[in-house]
């Protein structure tokens, strides 16, 4: 026998390789023969920066040099969050024909949707590098921790989208308040203005938003000091725990998973 | 037949396979935390695909799987590859297994051939390394090597075959699992497909086959089984297999069931019911003949409407109907007996149609219409209402069972 198919326990190595290709479909589907669509993910937050900025500078009286930088550290954060659970939200469901027809498992999509909106990240930092340069700003040495910061937001994400998309299948409509919970989220989040222009009393709430441990992390890689032990603490705690909410879910509805499909 | 653990590759226990309903279950949070609260869920309604299929493939035998439409063959396939996984029974499977449900599984419009066969051969289970050694074998064998660098949405149909084959064509595995694929292509093409699958069947694969091409069937494979209405009626020679589902298939097409539907179905308002009285609740009354009630997956509807049905009661909601004691079934020497209470009329005063339609999965097979005239208390029109008017009662009983 030369070849070695589907088999019983499939290599992990084989299913790794399936969602980069998956992944790297979604982006030659998305940027095909269109310099423009690349253009337009690294102009995207750059844009939005711009408007922030200048609402927060003039209307919010915000002086800081490097204040740019720091909402748009914000806003790629963001984008990879909202990006991986609204494509997520769908990735199973939207996959049903291929579910029906190959033997694949559903984790698959989901983590191809994190993958994707996380290489979408990756395309707009040469921006941020750009806006960096312009600023005169210097990047401290805290930038070597951002590849630990991005493989914990990796996995935060992928356990929070399995969760999404999973649940997504049995019961249609939460795609659709994701989208609304979506917008609380965006303007509750700390992304356009800074943690400490928020009164002391609402801290420990702000605390409670999924991304306020990641947008810190990000926050202190790009542009900051070093957060302390404890965040870094905090941030592997909620990872833990979203991935293990994710994996609970995948195990325990994937056998039903094709009769709703 | 004497076989051991050994000889067998691929076997089945007591598969049983429950198909939800779409149409009878919560398919919103929303629907189902309302239904939740209020007490009033009621329960996905299922239809069975499989029902205790023991199965058994020997290791370099070739089976086919036959049966009408819709007799599970492919529910069958789908759960042996663990594509489906069975709630009741269970699937043993010895040594590597593949399967093709169908050709060109993955394949995207927007990515050229190449990048498509990388696609479609790794959601089949193959590594990188295993498809490059291969990728221009697959082209030759599509006759598709000018096209590498096309997108295949610039195919025609027979290009985006010929690829989709091409890539079935890596398919090699201890057991192989294959639906209905063979169907694509010229007939040249077709032969070429089955050559390769020859060859499979040679090199002492154990193969299950599913096609409608009852010679190929015949000649192809080793031994047969007939599905029907998710049992299997036949597991044996592949002569007498092909004979009996082309002895099912003659049936059905002479199917005696519908005769004369206005003499196997009944239908009119109940006789308590007097025409012309005025009164809020009304009732219908209905029989339907044993001769109908043995079709395979027959279907009942009632509506009410001016011309065409604006109310419809399905099957599955007399049922519930019943259970809340607003309808009662009786079976009197066969034939079916129903009667249906409204406490309040649904509709305006006025004159209305009433329906029996009979389905077959999803099609109709015939229908009787009656027509009648309400009368009631508030004889009068109300214009500003419309001609459906729900009372608050009827609607906390029946709204849940509307279509």
């Amino acid at each position: 026998m030369t070849s070695h198919p589907t088999t019983e326990k499939q290599s992990a190595r084989h299913w790794f390789e399936l969602v980069v290709m998956l992944v790297r479909r979604d982006l030659k589907v998305r940027y095909r023969g269109s310099f423009v669509g690349y253009l337009w993910t690294m102009l995207n937050p750059l844009i939005l920066m711009g408007v922030l900025t200048l609402v927060f500078t003039k209307v919010g009286n915000q002086s800081s040099a490097f204040y740019p930088l720091y909402v748009l550290s914000g806003i790629l954060c963001w984008n990879t969050f909202s990006q991986s659970l609204l494509t997520g939200s769908q990735s199973i469901i939207g996959n049903a024909g291929l579910l029906k027809k190959v033997h694949i498992p559903h984790w698959i999509f989901p983590s191809v949707s994190v993958l994707s909106a996380l290489t979408n990240m990756l395309f707009a930092f040469p921006p941020f590098i750009g806006v960096a340069l312009i600023l005169g700003f210097k990047f401290h040495l805290s930038l070597l921790t951002l590849p630990l910061t991005l493989v914990l937001f990796f996995f935060f994400l992928v356990g929070l989208v399995l969760v999404v998309g999973t649940v997504n299948v049995f019961f249609r409509d939460v795609g659709h308040m994701l989208e609304s919970g979506m917008l609380i989220l965006f303007y509750s989040a700390p992304i356009a203005y800074p943690i400490d222009m928020v009164p002391q009393k609402w801290l420990p709430l702000l605390q409670m938003h999924p991304l306020f441990y990641f947008l810190k992390a990000f926050r202190s890689s790009l542009i900051d000091a070093p957060i302390s032990v404890q965040d870094w603490l905090y941030l592997l705690l909620l990872t833990i725990a979203s991935l293990a909410c994710g994996i609970l879910a995948h195990y325990k509805l994937r056998d039903r998973l094709f009769y709703y499909l | 037949m004497a076989s051991t653990t050994r000889t067998i590759a691929l076997e089945s226990q007591d598969l049983t396979i429950d198909y939800i309903v779409t149409k009878h279950r919560y398919t919103s949070l929303k629907e189902f935390v309302l239904a939740t609260l209020s007490g009033r869920r009621v329960k996905a309604e299922t239809f069975t695909a499989l029902k205790n299929v023991n199965l058994q493939l020997h290791r370099g035998e070739t089976l086919g799987l036959i049966g009408r439409n819709g007799s599970g063959k492919s529910t069958l396939l789908k759960a042996l590859a663990d594509i489906i996984k069975p709630r009741v029974g269970s699937v043993t499977r010895r040594g590597t297994i593949t399967s093709l449900i169908e050709l060109g599984a993955g394949f995207d419009g927007e990515l050229t051939a190449e990048e498509n066969i990388y696609l479609s051969c790794m959601l089949m289970g193959f590594d990188r390394k295993m498809i490059t050694r291969n990728v221009d074998r697959i082209f030759e064998f599509a006759e598709l090597n000018a096209f590498r660098k096309f997108p295949v949405k610039t195919f025609s149909s027979g290009m985006y075959a010929r690829l989709g084959f091409a890539c079935a064509t890596m398919i090699d595995a201890d057991i192989i699992l294959i639906d209905e694929v063979l169907a694509v292509g010229d007939e040249a093409f077709q032969l070429k497909c089955l050559q390769h699958m020859q060859k499979l069947k040679n090199s002492g694969r154990s193969i299950i086959f599913v096609s409608h091409d009852l010679g190929t069937v015949q000649t192809f494979c080793d031994r047969v089984c007939v599905l029907d209405a998710g049992r299997i009626m036949h597991d044996g020679g592949a002569a007498e297999g092909v004979e009996l589902l082309r002895s099912l298939l003659q049936r059905e097409i002479q199917s005696p069931t519908i005769k004369n539907l206005s003499s196997q179905l009944m239908l009119k308002p109940h006789e308590y019911y007097q025409e012309g009285e005025n009164r809020d609740d009304f009732a219908i009354e209905y029989r339907i003949d044993k001769s109908l009630r043995n079709l395979p997956r027959k279907f009942q509807i009632f509506g009410f409407g001016q011309s065409k049905p604006l109310l419809l009661i399905r099957e599955a909601e007399v049922e519930f109907l019943q259970k809340k004691g607003l309808a009662t079934l009786k079976d009197e020497d066969g034939d079916l007996h129903g009667l249906i209470r409204f406490p309040r009329f649904p509709f305006q005063p006025g004159e209305f149609m009433l329906f029996l339609t009979i389905e077959d999965a999803g099609e109709e097979l015939g229908h009787i219409a009656r027509g009648f005239r309400f009368f009631s208390h508030q004889s009068e029109v109300n214009e500003e209402r419309g001609i459906l008017d729900i009372a608050s009662y009827y609607r906390k009983a029946v709204s849940q069972t509307l279509v």
